[in-house]
């Protein structure tokens, strides 16, 4: 906590910024990019929330206050970017979010950035079928390898309920797997 | 149909990938996006400081409007009492008694005279009959 104080101190500090800047980016721009680029699914995509996200961290330093670590703070800021980001596409594109996910998976057989075989878009769209908070779940535990008190402290659910909210996203992509 | 058991299975992974040095390119990619955001951020003039100039000459005037009506009162009440204070002084600071004032009125240019033609006859007799002190002292003059 000492040492995470000590470096948002070197983040606010114009003389320490960039290189304390430099070093926050090697430590987060990998997960951060999985992890929202599980959420939005698209590389293009992915790309324009990880940089509004490190935006807003950088711009919004001032006001971190230390409640949370650094590391939940990000990643909630990534999660709501992304959320948000999906949100305003599918209003412009004049369809559900729902269907705005479904066309991007339709999409990853052509995607370059996409290397997945069948059964892997299967499990896309098992997890598109999901409500959107066990979606994040699933994705945060499976693919990002996140310990349930690291995901509650990013989405404030307590650990109880996402277990059992993983639990039931898993049987639900069994069941949808297994009719497939 | 062979049920499908997500946990026993080998683990899937998301498949997802990104171009070359992705990575490496983003931090400089970054570093300069923000550095144009801060130099915008010295030129970008706020919505709300364009319109506080508006704002504040419409809260002047709105102050200016109700305030009217208090100075108004204001001059209005320190004239009566003016009036009043002159009063008071003249009854209990002048050492003019009331023969003197009496004599002071100018018969030609008389404000009193004038005033009483307006008086009607009735009432000018019950006035001079209550006040005798008045009749004999307009006799004398």
């Amino acid at each position: 906590m000492q040492e995470e104080t000590e470096f948002i101190i070197a983040l606010l500090n114009p003389q320490t910024q960039n290189q304390a800047f430099q070093k926050l980016l090697h430590d987060y721009q990998k997960p951060l990019y999985n992890h929202i680029r599980n959420i939005v699914i698209s590389h293009d995509d992915a790309d324009d929330v990880l940089q509004n996200t490190f935006m807003k961290v950088f711009q919004n330093l001032k006001k971190f206050k230390g409640e949370s670590k650094l590391f939940s703070w990000m990643y909630r800021i990534a999660t709501n970017e992304a959320l948000t980001f999906l949100k305003q596409k599918a209003k412009k594109s004049g369809i559900s979010s729902v269907e705005l996910q479904n066309k991007a998976i339709d999409n990853l057989q052509a995607d370059v950035f996409f290397d997945g075989n069948e059964m892997q878009i299967k499990l896309q769209k098992a997890i598109a079928i999901l409500p959107e908070k066990q979606q994040l779940v699933f994705k945060m535990k499976y693919f990002e390898d996140l310990k349930y008190e690291e995901i509650s402290s990013i989405l404030g659910t307590s650990v109880g309920a996402l277990k059992a909210s993983y639990h039931h996203a898993v049987k639900k992509i069994e069941a949808f797997v297994t009719s497939s | 149909m062979k049920t499908f058991n997500l946990i026993n299975e080998p683990k899937i992974a998301a498949g997802f990938k990104t171009p070359d040095n992705y990575f490496e390119n983003f931090s400089a990619k970054l570093t300069q996006k923000l550095q144009e955001s801060t130099t915008e951020e010295t030129k970008v003039i706020p919505l709300f400081r364009k319109r506080k100039n508006i704002l504040m000459a419409v809260a002047a005037i709105l102050v200016l409007a109700l305030m009217t009506p208090i100075v108004y009162q204001e001059n209005t009440k320190n004239k009566e009492l003016d009036e009043a204070t002159l009063e008071n002084y003249l009854a209990e600071q002048t050492n003019l008694n009331q023969e003197e004032l009496i004599r002071g009125i100018d018969p030609k240019n008389s404000k009193i005279i004038a005033d009483t033609k307006d008086l009607e006859t009735q009432v000018l007799e019950d006035i001079l009959a209550s006040n005798p002190n008045l009749e004999n002292l307009l006799i004398e003059n």
